[in-house]
């Protein structure tokens, strides 16, 4: 299992970096080993600076990237970087600092934890921190966002109404879009919300499921991927990496190529850093029942520092507790954002904290 | 208290400091690790981290983790949980 070895490596030993320095072996080893974004799908928008915060690295760090073959645009000093290629440059570098490599920690360690802590009923405080990517730093005219609906229930979870920084209106559902709320605040938003999760022990059935499940967890290798190319499943073979929307993608067409019925659904990851877009699989099995199937939380956990292959196996049919599902098709996002009468990214930060009684 | 607690507690402390992401040189227990010494969600699981390896604990849970909010709750923490104590 190469891929995993090189995973397992690449984040550390120690899971932490308490003494705050570069190791550069470990950035050029996981440079090495890039699977770099294909150029009709790069977008070069980061600059050293933003970088350098991504990263939590010195500007040497970027220097060596650069020098030994980061692919960038721009004069030396002004570079401007693929932020796939960046995230995936630092979830593999040892640094044991980097948000990447910090984010996957946090999935890996309560991966680690005792399988009961997957199913029990989990209640959270959730803050969605969502900001504008408009150059200026400051959105255009007329900004406009959406925020598709959670959908704990599914797995015997609960939310409270949305608390937000500005005054949200209900957008309802219809054939082109599944509604959620939608406000009209300037460059940022917070919405707020107590939510209960479940999860759900549900092993898959089918043979050749179980099959297609494994060997693309050991096979391919954990990249984020822009949406453009995750959504391209014949070129995701031959690519070598997947994210999460890809993996589901994929083992979805393996799986209706075995007369399956497949859906790809989306939502938060309910960390202490969260995801704010995770994407999974969904299978209808052998016992006609839909269960998920969530290969990019098993390549996780199989690649990090206190692997479990028990939660690999939990992942192949059953839902994690710190998964909240959303009601969004899987074309679109969960969260969007239009400013003078643009689509714009969103910065979207999930955090969770205690829900507090009284 | 016993010498060994005192030792441990001093230790803690010393490496909350140094983590901080404000430069600081000392804290104490009524302080709070977000709104007084400036941690955020990253910083707060690198120092989980940190304390496990240092003072030889099992794995910190997100839950246990999201339930400490002063350098005194990760004090009374380790004195629970630690095997230095």
């Amino acid at each position: 299992m190469p891929r995993q070895a090189e995973s397992t490596a690449a984040l550390g030993s120690t899971g932490i970096n308490t003494a705050r320095t570069d190791d550069l072996g470990g950035w050029l080893d996981s440079l090495a080993q890039l699977i770099p974004t294909p150029p009709e799908f790069r977008e070069e928008t980061i600059d050293r600076k933003t970088a350098v915060e991504m990263l939590r690295c010195s500007e040497r760090v970027i220097d060596t990237l650069v020098e030994n073959g980061l692919e960038c645009s721009g004069e030396a000093g002004e570079e401007r970087f693929d932020r796939c290629d960046l995230f995936n440059v630092a979830l593999y570098s040892r640094s044991r600092r980097s948000i990447p490599e910090l984010s996957a920690l946090v999935v890996a360690r309560a991966a680690a934890e005792k399988p009961q802590t997957w199913t029990e009923r989990r209640a959270v405080r959730l803050t969605l921190n969502l900001r504008c990517t408009h150059p200026s730093g400051s959105c255009a005219a007329d900004p406009w966002w959406l925020v598709r609906s959670p959908q704990p229930e599914r797995f015997g979870g609960s939310i409270t109404s949305w608390r937000a920084s500005a005054p949200l209106e209900v957008a309802t559902s219809h054939k082109d879009s599944p509604g959620g709320v939608t406000a009209h605040a300037h460059t940022q938003l917070e919405l707020g919300a107590t939510v209960a999760t479940r999860g759900a022990d549900r092993p898959i059935r089918s043979a050749v499921v179980r099959s297609h499940f494994w060997e693309i967890v050991h096979g391919m290798r954990f990249q984020v991927l822009p949406h453009a190319l995750a959504i391209q499943t014949d070129r995701i073979a031959h690519h070598g990496a997947v994210d999460c929307t890809a993996v589901a993608r994929l083992l979805g067409e393996r799986c209706e190529k075995a007369g399956l019925e497949t859906r790809v659904e989306k939502g938060l990851l309910l960390t202490m850093l969260g995801i704010d877009n995770h994407a999974w699989l969904e299978v209808k099995d052998e016992d006609r029942k839909w269960k998920p199937i969530d290969c990019s939380l098993a390549m996780i956990s199989l690649g990090s520092p206190m692997p479990n292959p028990a939660f690999a196996q939990f992942c192949l049919g059953s839902q994690f507790n710190r998964v909240l599902p959303f009601v969004c098709r899987s074309q679109d996002p969960i969260i969007e954002h239009t400013c003078g009468s643009e689509q714009r990214a969103v910065d979207a930060r999930v955090t969770i904290g205690a829900v507090h009684s009284g | 208290m016993t010498g060994e607690a005192d030792q441990t507690i001093s230790e803690l402390r010393s490496l909350i400091a140094r983590m901080s992401p404000k430069d600081i040189d000392a804290v104490s227990s009524d302080e709070r690790l977000v709104e007084d010494l400036g941690y955020d969600s990253l910083t707060l699981i690198e120092l989980a981290v940190a304390i496990e390896g240092q003072f030889a604990l099992s794995a910190i849970s997100e839950e246990q983790a999201m339930r400490i909010q002063t350098v005194g709750d990760l004090e009374s923490f380790i004195a629970a949980h630690g095997s230095a104590v």
